[in-house]
């Protein structure tokens, strides 16, 4: 099959039939895939908090599971999608192993490092609003939007209660929307501990 | 600002410089990966061949003892290049004779088992 494939008709090929190609056996397929992907997948893990190299190390890893799992792949949702829940189960992985107090229920005000920075500079800059973020909500809110997982996926993947999960990407939205909107209502005052 | 527009913002990846050697890193680091894989298996087949061979080759009763009388014939006949062909000779029915001793069939065999169950852990460990 590898042999036949012209890689400049890989081009205009959908997605789900790249997955075909490369199920079989067709390298240029699946590195079309990564030139597809990559960028969204990278960025994924940054906004989900991995840092710099160690986000493109778990975005190879990513690319290489997915290769290896390609006969798991069922066509029911994007290719993409399934990619970035790829990611971000080895990234929340490495986090459970690395940070154990990450993902527990804490609603203490949140001061981030960047708290005192012009709100203006960082406007429409939703990389780093999302860094102003409790690291449980940014989680939260990144796989709800960015990798279109549903709150009670994100309650099963993070092992929280589905409430929690709710609360945190209510809360995260809330923020976001603050920051990234300077017309829009003051941010809620949080409750103290 | 409503949840829409927090969408679109999502749906809009990073720019990176560094793209097309990213996309050069892991395309070159799966071709490692299936090499290796691919190396790995043919290894494995080739010791596990040789060594059901030597299962299979069976040494005359007293050969230690022929071959020790062959190497003192060659001895007084040859030079010494072929002194050490024929201790090599005798290592080697030595060996083989270790081989195909029970213990050592056993403790290959749990050494597959190991592998086999560090396989398994290994493929739990990378599961999706």
């Amino acid at each position: 099959m590898k042999n036949v494939i012209d890689p400049s008709q890989l081009r205009g090929q959908s997605d789900g039939e790249l997955v075909r190609f490369a199920a079989a056996g067709s390298q240029p397929a699946f590195a079309e895939l990564v030139h597809r992907h990559s960028a969204a997948l990278r960025t994924h893990l940054r906004r989900m908090g991995a840092q710099g190299a160690d986000a493109d190390d778990m975005a190879q890893d990513a690319f290489i599971a997915a290769y290896e799992h390609l006969a798991e792949y069922r066509f029911d949702g994007p290719f993409s999608a399934w990619l970035k829940r790829i990611a971000a189960r080895r990234y929340l992985k490495k986090l459970r192993a690395n940070q154990k107090y990450l993902l527990v229920e804490d609603v203490s005000p949140y001061e981030s490092p960047t708290e005192g920075a012009s709100v203006e500079a960082k406007a429409h800059n939703l990389d780093a609003a999302l860094g102003r973020l409790r690291p449980v909500e940014r989680l939260c809110v990144t796989l709800n939007f960015g990798g279109d997982l549903s709150h009670q996926d994100i309650a099963d993947e993070l092992k929280l209660p589905l409430g929690t999960v709710k609360s945190h990407i209510k809360r995260g939205l809330e923020r976001l929307k603050a920051i990234l909107d300077p017309q829009s209502p003051k941010e809620p005052v949080r409750a103290g501990p | 600002m409503n949840d829409s527009d927090i969408g679109e913002l999502f749906a809009m990846p990073a720019v990176f410089d560094d793209a097309a050697a990213f996309e050069a890193r892991t395309t070159r680091k799966l071709m490692l990966r299936l090499m290796l894989r691919q190396w790995l298996v043919a290894m494995a087949g080739l010791i596990g061949g040789v060594y059901a061979l030597f299962q299979f080759v069976r040494v005359p009763d007293g050969a230690p003892l022929s071959m020790k009388m062959a190497q003192v014939q060659t001895d007084r006949m040859f030079n010494q290049a072929g002194h050490q062909l024929t201790n090599l000779t005798t290592s080697g029915v030595r060996y083989l004779d270790l081989v195909q001793q029970p213990m050592v069939f056993w403790a290959v065999f749990a050494l597959c088992l190991t592998l086999l169950g560090l396989y398994y852990a290994y493929s739990r460990e990378e599961s999706l």
